[in-house]
């Protein structure tokens, strides 16, 4: 019976490095989504801020077809930087979730989720006709709002079933502040105040962000 | 008692090994590593680790690949498919062990 005991004893400490194996990669997951999702923001935070605070201050000529280009150019910058950091922490994304069994096969397309919950919203509420005032100010926040609703319900949800252990809520969180935060942009523009509208929405924006990454980081603290 | 012994000689005779478990834990964990890595995180020589590497190699575990780094190129050990099906299986049949063992303490 000892050395039964002994057996025991050796075979607990294998499980027991699994275990924290699996605890290690949750942990790496949780903590790579969240650096990526506060780096991305703060790319395009960053650039809208500067374009936004340049505008302001008159610094940009208003002509529309000069408008074009100190769009176009500076959100191609930014999306090259955002394909960049794709790069760097496409593991995150793509092998991790490969190093944990699966409880449940599903098919998760990762770009092709990404890239419709990141442009479809946006071409909508740019091309649709204007529903309030100022909408072109502050479209780009609902579309945010619906893009990550997108993420949440055909990404999030669908690994947190697969992989119980990888479960993140980084873009559920997200969603829930956008939506919580969503009438002010409207309210702002409807006190007419609507030269503060799309900056609120930017500084919102960033916090949603930043609360959210903040708690993926803490929920990664405490994992157990 | 019998059932234990079946049941053990079930575990994967590659990953019985502690040294080629514990390096598919660093591997699974971490990500790709070279040798040199490997040999520091373990503390053990060159020799019994290239052993090692080699079976897990042979048994299609890990695979070896090419890589550049800021210290020029280097040879990175990266887990296969079947060696992260392999690890699971063996933590899984452990969890049974482990469960029989205290079946019969009772």
């Amino acid at each position: 019976m000892r050395s039964l005991e002994k057996v025991e004893k050796v075979l607990e400490d294998y499980r027991s490095l699994g275990r924290l194996a699996v605890k290690i990669i949750a942990y790496r997951f949780r903590i790579f989504t969240s650096v990526i999702v506060l780096s991305i923001n703060s790319i395009f935070s960053a650039m809208y801020l500067t374009i936004g605070l340049l505008e302001k201050a008159g610094s940009l000529p208003r002509l529309p077809i000069l408008d074009i280009f100190f769009w176009i150019i500076p959100f191609m910058l930014t999306l090259l930087l955002v394909f960049i950091l794709f790069g760097i922490f496409k593991r995150a994304f793509l092998e991790i979730p490969k190093l944990i069994k699966p409880r449940e096969k599903v098919r998760i397309n990762v770009g092709l989720v990404f890239s419709i919950a990141y442009s479809l919203p946006f071409l909508i509420v740019y091309i649709a006709a204007p529903p309030l005032p100022f909408w072109d100010e502050y479209a780009w926040y609902y579309a945010l709002l619906v893009g990550s609703l997108i993420v949440t319900l055909f990404y999030e949800r669908p690994l947190s079933r697969a992989y119980p252990e990888l479960s993140i809520k980084i873009f559920y969180t997200i969603t829930v502040l956008l939506l919580l935060f969503s009438p002010i942009p409207v309210a702002l523009t409807t006190l007419g105040i609507e030269g503060l509208a799309s900056i609120a929405s930017s500084l919102i924006t960033t916090i949603c962000y930043l609360v959210s990454a903040l708690r993926e980081i803490y929920r990664a603290e405490r994992l157990t | 008692m019998s059932e234990i012994v079946r049941v053990v000689a079930r575990l994967d005779p590659v990953l019985r090994h502690p040294t080629r478990f514990s390096i598919v834990t660093i591997l699974i964990t971490t990500g790709p590593k070279t040798m040199g890595e490997i040999a520091k995180i373990l503390d053990i020589d060159w020799g019994p680790l290239s052993t090692h590497v080699e079976r897990l190699k042979e048994e299609g575990y890990i695979e070896a690949k090419k890589g550049i780094t800021m210290k020029g190129p280097r040879t990175f050990l990266i887990l296969t498919d079947k060696g992260v099906r392999k690890y699971y299986e063996y933590l899984d049949t452990l969890d049974e062990i482990l469960k029989k063992i205290k079946g019969t303490e009772r």
